[in-house]
Formats: structure tokens, C-alpha cells, sequence
């Protein structure tokens, strides 16, 4: 295969925003105060499932200093959803999970909004706990929503009682593969939930003008917000604005609709501006965004030659109590349980199973890390089985260049042999090591989404030029690269741009910092309205240096005639000139890139992630030491090879994989959430979930392999932010097995799961020699 | 609500007699915590740490004296690392610099969680913890100080005014695993003292209470070599399996207690191989 490797582009800029979050100046959403602000509290259920016998909010509104106290019944009557309309704003009659909203309350300030949720009497008929997603399929298991069959759905889920969204892969004729097959290996995977933990928890503030509402808040995606209360508030688009002030990071949690109806609801009641401001054990509980935890039943047969003929998977997904945005999370598991390899006979089956658990949601590459994980161990303990190395066995059956995945697509020019090669040899594979020390491979992959997206760029009277976007910002950076794309455009620098954003109610739609998209879908938009600036520039230039239009070339803050650079005028003159004229604004969205054609296979509740546009794919070769005696697991080294297209923003780019890698090293070891037997989170804070620090980050070293990628984002780029986070456990896993002689079947790997799977082994070993 | 900030211990003492059950906070890295949880109600306090005979430290020949003020980043420094280097190795696993910066050794003393990290050391050393009110002051070793988790025999208007320990010249280490390289609770912790022709152990994270293992300590001295530091490695397994044999762990979100059973043990195991590196 050939790789083409554009020149790096040599800017390494430095984020627009970075001087404000350094020096404190910058303003969070928990930072703004309005005269006459009122403090907002929520009276969770604290109980996991249970029907509402008394709802009484008598003594709570008459504390005085309490302003509102709101219940479904003071809200309009709309079940609400992306996928499933399972929702309602406050609890419906039934609570489903812990935290569970009954009511909020407004009050003059948080310990008398406190104090008036202690008023709040509710009692509860207790309903059965729904604990575990498999036992929840069963056909006797208890409903989670007795009413499922009434809810409206997206036409594509295939829904029944407990599973929210069952999808099936197939293709070939997996029976006949398995026959077929020199080996056939099984095996069984658990992967805990765990949390995207943005250092922000999450704020809001409503305020009212007349019959306009403005909410200020945490979120990644503002239109959703917005669609979000328009829809549940029965409210236009245009009267709804959402501004976000600084974003404390998002990593998915903040993603979706969460809590701005119910300030603003609250804000409308009491007729005063209401502020909502989360503890971090709120963030933990409450937002309909937990990383689901999946089980895995792997079942693949390979011929004697090591190629893979052959794979059945079963997974079940934890969909939680409402179905959030995970509605596609059953074919997108499906996907990453196929992995990129190329199987003649496959067949995948995903259930989303309700529970009484915190709804999972977009956490930074939703089913991605778990599922590579699980797939990743049992390709080590498939290579193992037939007596291959594991490196050599991925460069045998991953997918190429012009080669199949899957479902049958058939991908372009892609780099994930490139990605193999380089993260092996930047590990250092197979050098000889401690007796402690092993090195571990995984490949992930994971897709660009191609979604309408909107900008405007606009040059003023003195040369000076804004871009205002739809696009958000939520600590990527990825909004600091659109200035460097509408530059090269008009032949201008970065720096006489100024970013204008966050608003829903000034700029045009984006989807948001979500989906790994922003870059690839508005750096699109941003450089089709530059271009109309650039036509603009050019018939003006045209005419001021008496030229052809289509010979004016914009370099260097100017506009020249090709081939005469002397006749040149400033493009600052020509907005000058512009001023007392036509004014030089463009507006630009672009179309976005088509899915690619699938063929060959079956696709059973079909979510639309059979095929994916601009792939991207991953290697991450991890050395990782062991402590055998405790079962401690210290990473030494990672190597992180990517295949993101042409990369714009190196700077960037780095920074989205040392970050996807520390998390991944989080979900490896120490990240999961366990529930006890009344379904609630055992470790719902940060002094109990271990996120990883400064002190516990290896040295990382990252390659780009550099291809410009057709049908993609602008300049051939692919998403970045969420593929980082794909395939570090897996490489931690596989290095961790190979030193404790087997893999670590449960995620997070801890300790005591390592030094469990170490004693079994001891066992297994004594047990073969008697 | 009131919030007294004595500078002087005299005024410390005579705020805690006119409010004997007030809280008392030094660094705050503990009760600020179970504050901002809500598992604690704080009525009344006295802030001790602008009390400046708190925050001092002094030796006398071959007795550390540690004002209860004394801050986890003064202990993992010069001079005390060099005279006490177990405290000093449990105070670098104390949070992260801006809590070892606030917090103190009177702090967890004043906590008295078997999770305190310098807990093992102060009762390995067999410290002594003193006591004053606004009429009397009294000196316990840290067993009887400490009586269970979180409870010591500090009573109502007393307060800790400091710790003495012995400068010993055996070698003397200490040991914990937790989930990540910093501000982490430990699962088990492990402190070994050797002094004299004896060897103290204690274990952290384990029981009720910070534990002392008797048994494995009478073993240890019998039967190694303080000379020539020899132990053979029969005898470091067995001091392993007495260190376990001593510990009454529970399980919990944090850990199970098999899994902290075990690691005591090998924790101990190690600090005997590194205080008698010779087989």
C-alpha cells in the first residue's frame, strides 16, 4: 500500500482561549450572577424504581425565600427522547433510577432551596430493581416502562419490552465458517460503566425577557439544548437562546439536553433569573451520560493459515432507565465487536437493555474502548490459540486499502498497516524485557460523522475579520483551528480573526463538540464562507488594479496579480472600499460527504453506522510493568499511531491523543462504577473513582500517519477526538495477559481483579500438574 | 455559628473550654471534605493553624518533638526525613503538594482514620500523643490514643498539641498500594521500625484501628540477623503469613478484604527484605 504524507503544516498555534482559562480571567457559567438570582435545587428519588403514591410540595412553598416548586404537573405534558420518547422532565408517576427528578425548587438562596427539598414529602410503592442488563432480557424480568410499546421511536429501532434497540450484523454464513474453522476460540468479556468526569460540574442559568428565554450552561451542544427546551417547554426556536460560556471540559458528559427546561421552567415560575449549580457527586448521578457497561460473548473460528473465517458476538449493552442518545449504541457495539478485520462469515447481535441504573449516553466514543478491549483480548487469545504473534496475526486480517470491511464496504486509501507498523516499532515490540515488563498491541477504529453545519466570516472596514459559528468549544481546541482555515482561504493570518460563538441565537447550526465533528464538518463551513469573502476580494482587487478576476491571487494580507506580484493592493484597503459598499460577508455550510455503499451484508435495527465516512484507525502499543506479588499494574511507555486524515492543528492533535490515552489508561485500571443491590453507585465521587493524574502519565509517543483522505473533512482530515480513546485498554490488556499468563476478564482491570486472574492461573497451573 | 483563630495556645485552650465539643481544624484537608459531602455539621470551630507553638518541631537528642501543626511537606523535607524517613516516606503518599502543604500531623492524628497514612509510622515508633486543656495536659502512647476508627481518647476541650518520637538508628520504611501514584487512599499500608534488637510492625487500611503485630514481631527478632542484616527467606514468608494472620480486613467499594489480607502481606514481606537485605 502507499501512504502519502502531506508536507505537516507548520503552525503550531496556540489556543485563542488559553490566556482567559490560565489567568482566571475567563468566565464559566457558574461564574455569572444576575441581580435577583435564584439558587435551584432537585429532590432526586434516591430510590431505583418505585411508584409515586404521594407527591406533596404543601410545606416546601412555604418556606419563606422559596420562589418555585415544580413538579411534571406544572410542566407540559411531553415525553421526550432522540431515540425512544421514554422521558418526561420530572418523574412521570414512576421513578426509574436514583436520581431520578421529582421536583426542583427555586428559593433566594442553596440552603433554602436545600431546606425546601427536605420539605418535599414523596412516598414510593416499591417497584422490583431491574440490576443487570442480561437477567433484564429475560421474558419474565420485570419492565423497566410497562408503557414501551406506546412510546414513539425512531422508525429504525426494533423494540421489545426491556430492549430499547436490538441490531444485528450478518453476513456469509457464520455456521458454515465455524465448521470450517482449524480453531474456534470462545470467550467472555464485562466491562463496568464508568464516567466522562469533566472537571466542570455542570451549571445553568435561565433568565427571561418577555416572552424569550436565555439559558446560559455547561453544554457541548447548544442547539440540542435548545431543541431540547423547545420541545418539552413547547417553545419556537428563535424566543429559546443558549449561550456557553466557557466550557471546564465535556468528554461527552455534557452532550445532549439535560437540565435547561427545568431552570428555565423554574426561572418562568418564580420571575426571577434561577441558577442550577451541580455537585460533583450530582455530576456523577444525575446526567443521562454514564459509559455503558457491555457484556461479550466472542465466539471466532480461523483457518490453519491464521485467517480469520469465522465470528458469532453477542453484546449487551446497559441502555440505564431512559434511552438518551444511546439508541444507536446497539449497532455502533456491533460494529466495534466486528472490529476492522476482514471476515468472510460474521454475525453480531446487540441488545440495549433497560435497567434501573443512570442512562448511559455519549461518553468520548460511546461503546468504542469497552468493545475494542474485550474484541482486542480475545484476538490475542485467537493469535495465541493457532500459535501466531499478535502483531502478525492484525497484519494478516485487518482491513486495507481497497479491501472489505465488515459490512462491505470497501475503503480508499487508509493507514491502519501504516498505523501497525509504527506503533510497534515506536514500542520498541518485540525487544527483549524484564521478566515484569510486556509490550501489548490493540487497533481500533472509529468514524467521522458528516452532518449539516453552518459559518459566517465577515471582514470589517479596517481589515479586521470575524468567524461566526455554530461550532463549540469544549476544551479540543477545535474551534481555536477554524481561524487558520478561512486565513489560507482569503490569503490573510490566523491572528486577524476573531472567533465569535457559543450563541445559538447569533450564529448558524452546528452539531456541537460531539462526535469527534467539529473540524471535519465546520472547518467546511468556515471555508466555504471565507470563499465568498475570497470571490468578493477578487472582483474588487480586479477592478482596483484593472486585472482579470480569475488571475488575482490573495497571499500575504494582499491581493496581486499572478505573475506580477508588484501589482499588489492590501486586502485591508479593499475592505476598506467594501465599507462604503457591498460589505464583505460570506456565509457557508457545504455539503456533507455521502455515506459510502455497503454491500453483502444484513443489517437488522439499522441506526445508520453500517457504513462510515472518512474511517479512522488506531494503534496503540502499550509496555506495561507488573507487580505480580499485588497485582499492580504501571504503564511504562505508549506508543500511539493514528490514521486521522491530514492533520491541521499538530498542537492540537497531540494533545486530543495524550488525553484519549490517559483516559483510556483511567477505563484500563482504575475507572468503573459498580452498583450495589439496590442499584445504586458505589462510587459516585472522585475521592472513590480513581481518575488518573499527572504522577501516573507515561511518556507517550504519537505518529500521524498523513493521508489525504477523499470524501472526508477539509484538506482530506478525519475527527480526532474520540479515536484516541479507542484502543489504550485493549494494549494495556494484552500486555497485562501476557504477563499474568491469561486476560483479565472483568474492565477496569484493578488489582484485585489482576491478582485474581493471577491466583486462578497458580490454581489452573497446579491443578494441570497434579 | 462561631470561627475562633487563636494565635497563641493559651487562647487555643481557653476557646475550647468555653467550647469543649467546637471543631477543631488545622489544615481543614479532612473535615472540609466530610463537610462538602455533608457528612459532617460543623457548629462551632477553632482554627489552630495560626498557633505558632503548634507549628514548630524540635529534637532533643534522641526524641523528635512534632507540634500537631506541623505540616506533610515540612515531614517529607530535610532535616525530619533524615531523622524519621518512614514518616517521611508515608507523607509523600499524603495527598498532593497543595494538601501536604495545609495538611498536619495533628490533623490525622485528630482524624484517626486506619487509612492514615502516618498512622502506621507514629504507631510502629511507638509515638506518644499530647494532649492539653484549658487545666491540664496529658501524654498516651498512640495505642491508647487510638480506639477505633475515626475515635481516639481525645475528650471534649482537649487538644492535640504534638507527637514525640524516638530517633532510631535500625532502618525503618514504609509501604502502601493504592489505586493510582497520588492522592490516593491506601488499600493497605505497612510500616516496619527496627530499633534495637527489635522489629515493630504495623499495618494501615486493615482494621479498626492502625494494628501492631505482635506475633510477627517476637518472630522477627528471633529469628533474624540484626548484625549482619540477615533474614533468610523462610523466615520473611512466615513474617509475611503472621503480618496477614494479624490483620481484620472488611470489604468494601474500595477493596475486598481477601485482597488486603494478601497485600499486607506482601508489603511487610518487602520491608523485611529491605531491612535485612542478606539472606
Amino acid at each position: 500500500m502507499t501512504v502519502t504524507t502531506p508536507a505537516p503544516n507548520p503552525a503550531r498555534f496556540i489556543r485563542a482561549d488559553g490566556p482567559d482559562k490560565v489567568t482566571g480571567s475567563g468566565r464559566y457559567t457558574a461564574d455569572l450572577t444576575l441581580t435577583g438570582m435564584l439558587a435551584a435545587k432537585f429532590k432526586y428519588a434516591g430510590i431505583a424504581h418505585g411508584r409515586i403514591t404521594r407527591l406533596d410540595t404543601t410545606a416546601a412553598k412555604a418556606i419563606p425565600g422559596v420562589f418555585a416548586v415544580l413538579t411534571q404537573a406544572d410542566v407540559p405534558n411531553v415525553r421526550f427522547g432522540p431515540f425512544v420518547q421514554d422521558r418526561t422532565l420530572f418523574a412521570d408517576g414512576v421513578v426509574r433510577f436514583e436520581a431520578e427528578i421529582v421536583a426542583a425548587v427555586a428559593a433566594v438562596d442553596a440552603a433554602t432551596a436545600q431546606r425546601a427539598v427536605d420539605a418535599i414529602v414523596v412516598e414510593y410503592e416499591l417497584l422490583p430493581v431491574v440490576n443487570d442488563p442480561e437477567t433484564a432480557l429475560a421474558a419474565d424480568a420485570p419492565l423497566v416502562h410497562t408503557d414501551w410499546a406506546s412510546y414513539g421511536a425512531s422508525g429504525a429501532l426494533v423494540r421489545e419490552r426491556n430492549d430499547a434497540s436490538f441490531s444485528s450484523i450478518a453476513k456469509g454464513d457464520v455456521e458454515r465458517g465455524m465448521a470450517e474453522a482449524a480453531v474456534v476460540v470462545r470467550s467472555r468479556y464485562d466491562a463496568d460503566g464508568c464516567h466522562a468526569a469533566p472537571i466542570e460540574p455542570r451549571a445553568i442559568v435561565a433568565q427571561w425577557e418577555g416572552d424569550k428565554v436565555t439559558i446560559w450552561t455547561s453544554t457541548q451542544v447548544p442547539y440540542d439544548a435548545r431543541a431540547g427546551v423547545c420541545e418539552t417547554l413547547e417553545l419556537p426556536a428563535n424566543r429559546v437562546r443558549i449561550i456557553v460560556p466557557h466550557l471546564g471540559g465535556g468528554f461527552g458528559g455534557k452532550c445532549g439536553f439535560h437540565f435547561e427546561a427545568h431552570i428555565a421552567a423554574l426561572a418562568k415560575a418564580a420571575r426571577r433569573p434561577v441558577r442550577l449549580l451541580f455537585s460533583r457527586r450530582e455530576e456523577f448521578l444525575a446526567p443521562d451520560k454514564r459509559r455503558e457497561s457491555i457484556c461479550y460473548d466472542f465466539e471466532t473460528g480461523v483457518s490453519s493459515d491464521g485467517r480469520i473465517v469465522a465470528r458469532r458476538v453477542t453484546l449487551v449493552l446497559d441502555n440505564g432507565a431512559y434511552t438518551a442518545d444511546a439508541g444507536f449504541f446497539s449497532q455502533l457495539g456491533a460494529m466495534h465487536a466486528l472490529g476492522p478485520y476482514r471476515i468472510p462469515n460474521l454475525l453480531a447481535e446487540a441488545h440495549l437493555a433497560y435497567t434501573n441504573h443512570q442512562p448511559s449516553g455519549s461518553v468520548r466514543a460511546p461503546t468504542a474502548p469497552q468493545t475494542c478491549w474485550a474484541l482486542e483480548s480475545h484476538t490475542d487469545e485467537v493469535a495465541r490459540a493457532i500459535g501466531m504473534d499478535p502483531v502478525a496475526f492484525r497484519q494478516l486480517n485487518a482491513v486495507d486499502t481497497g479491501l472489505e470491511g465488515p459490512t462491505g464496504q470497501i475503503y480508499g486509501e487508509i493507514g491502519v498497516q501504516e498505523c501497525i507498523e509504527r506503533a510497534a516499532r515506536m514500542a520498541g515490540y518485540g525487544q527483549q524485557l524484564p521478566d515484569d515488563e510486556a509490550i501489548g498491541v490493540a487497533i481500533g477504529w472509529w468514524p467521522s460523522f458528516a452532518v449539516p453545519s453552518g459559518a459566517y466570516v465577515k471582514i470589517d472596514g479596517d481589515g479586521s475579520a470575524q468567524i461566526i459559528t455554530g461550532a463549540q468549544e469544549c476544551g479540543t481546541g477545535s474551534v481555536m483551528t477554524l481561524p487558520q482555515l478561512a486565513a489560507d482561504e482569503l490569503g490573510m493570518s490566523a491572528a486577524d480573526f476573531q472567533l465569535v460563538y457559543q450563541d445559538t441565537s447569533v450564529a448558524p447550526y452546528d452539531m456541537g463538540a460531539t462526535g469527534s465533528q467539529t473540524l471535519f464538518n465546520n472547518g467546511r463551513a468556515v471555508i466555504a464562507a471565507a470563499a465568498q469573502i475570497a470571490q468578493q476580494l477578487r472582483a474588487l482587487a480586479a477592478d482596483h488594479l484593472e486585472a482579470d478576476p480569475a488571475d488575482i491571487v490573495l497571499a500575504d494580507g494582499q491581493a496581486f496579480v499572478a505573475g506580477t506580484p508588484g501589482r499588489a493592493v492590501p486586502i485591508a484597503t479593499l475592505a476598506g472600499i467594501a465599507a462604503g459598499g457591498e460589505l464583505l460577508i460570506g456565509h457557508g455550510s457545504g455539503m456533507p460527504p455521502g455515506p459510502p455503499p455497503i454491500s453483502g451484508s444484513t443489517c437488522v435495527g439499522d441506526a445508520g453506522m453500517a457504513a462510515w465516512v472518512a474511517p479512522q484507525f488506531s494503534c496503540h502499543a502499550v509496555r506495561v510493568k507488573l507487580d505480580r506479588d499485588t497485582g499492580v499494574a504501571r504503564i511504562m511507555h505508549v506508543a500511539a499511531a493514528h490514521d486521522s486524515g491530514t492533520i491541521i492543528n499538530p498542537l492540537g492533535a497531540e494533545g486530543q491523543v495524550q488525553g484519549g490515552v490517559l483516559m483510556g489508561i483511567g477505563q484500563a485500571l482504575t475507572e468503573g462504577t459498580g452498583y450495589d443491590n439496590e442499584a445504586h453507585q458505589r462510587t459516585a465521587g472522585l475521592l472513590d473513582y480513581k481518575l488518573q493524574t499527572c504522577a501516573d502519565a507515561p511518556p507517550i509517543d504519537i505518529h500521524f500517519v498523513q493521508i489525504n483522505t477523499p470524501n472526508a473533512g477539509p484538506r482530506g482530515a478525519k475527527g480526532l477526538a474520540e479515536a484516541p480513546n479507542v484502543a489504550t485498554a485493549a494494549a494495556i490488556a494484552n500486555a497485562i495477559a501476557q504477563l499474568v499468563g491469561a486476560p483479565v476478564r472483568q474492565l477496569p482491570m484493578t488489582a484485585e481483579r489482576v491478582w485474581d486472574t493471577l491466583q486462578e492461573v497458580a490454581q489452573n497451573t497446579i491443578g494441570g500438574a497434579a | 455559628m462561631s470561627v475562633i483563630v487563636p494565635t497563641t495556645l493559651a487562647e487555643a485552650l481557653a476557646a475550647l473550654a468555653d467550647s469543649p465539643s467546637a471543631t477543631v481544624v488545622a489544615g481543614g484537608t479532612d473535615v472540609m471534605v466530610e463537610v462538602n459531602f455533608g457528612h459532617r455539621s460543623v457548629s462551632d470551630v477553632v482554627m489552630v493553624n495560626r498557633v505558632a507553638e503548634l507549628r514548630t518541631w524540635r529534637r532533643d537528642a534522641d526524641v523528635l518533638h512534632l507540634g500537631a501543626g506541623v505540616t506533610w511537606s515540612e515531614i517529607e523535607a530535610s532535616p525530619i526525613a533524615e531523622w524519621v524517613p518512614a514518616l517521611a516516606q508515608a507523607a509523600r503518599t499524603v495527598g498532593s503538594p497543595q494538601i501536604r502543604h495545609a495538611g498536619t500531623v495533628g490533623g490525622n492524628l485528630g482524624t484517626c482514620s486506619p487509612a492514615g497514612d502516618g498512622l502506621p509510622v507514629l504507631a510502629a515508633l511507638d509515638a506518644v500523643v499530647h494532649l492539653a486543656s484549658a487545666d491540664s495536659t496529658r501524654s498516651l502512647s498512640f495505642a491508647e490514643y487510638m480506639v477505633g476508627p475515626k475515635r481516639t481518647a481525645r475528650r471534649p476541650g482537649e487538644l492535640i498539641t504534638g507527637v514525640t518520637l524516638p530517633i532510631v538508628d535500625g532502618w525503618q520504611g514504609y509501604s502502601k498500594v493504592g489505586v493510582r501514584n497520588a492522592m490516593v487512599i491506601a488499600t493497605a499500608s505497612v510500616a516496619l521500625v527496627v530499633d534495637a534488637g527489635s522489629v515493630r510492625l504495623a499495618l494501615g487500611s486493615v482494621g479498626p484501628t492502625i494494628l501492631r503485630c505482635p506475633e510477627a514481631e517476637v518472630f522477627a527478632a528471633n529469628n533474624v540477623d540484626f548484625t549482619s542484616r540477615v533474614a533468610s527467606s523462610e523466615v520473611v514468608a512466615q513474617f509475611a503469613e503472621l503480618a496477614r494472620a494479624a490483620a481484620r480486613p472488611i470489604d468494601d467499594h474500595r477493596s475486598t478484604a481477601v485482597y488486603r489480607r494478601h497485600a499486607v502481606g506482601v508489603l511487610a514481606s518487602r520491608l523485611l527484605r529491605r531491612a535485612f537485605p542478606n539472606e
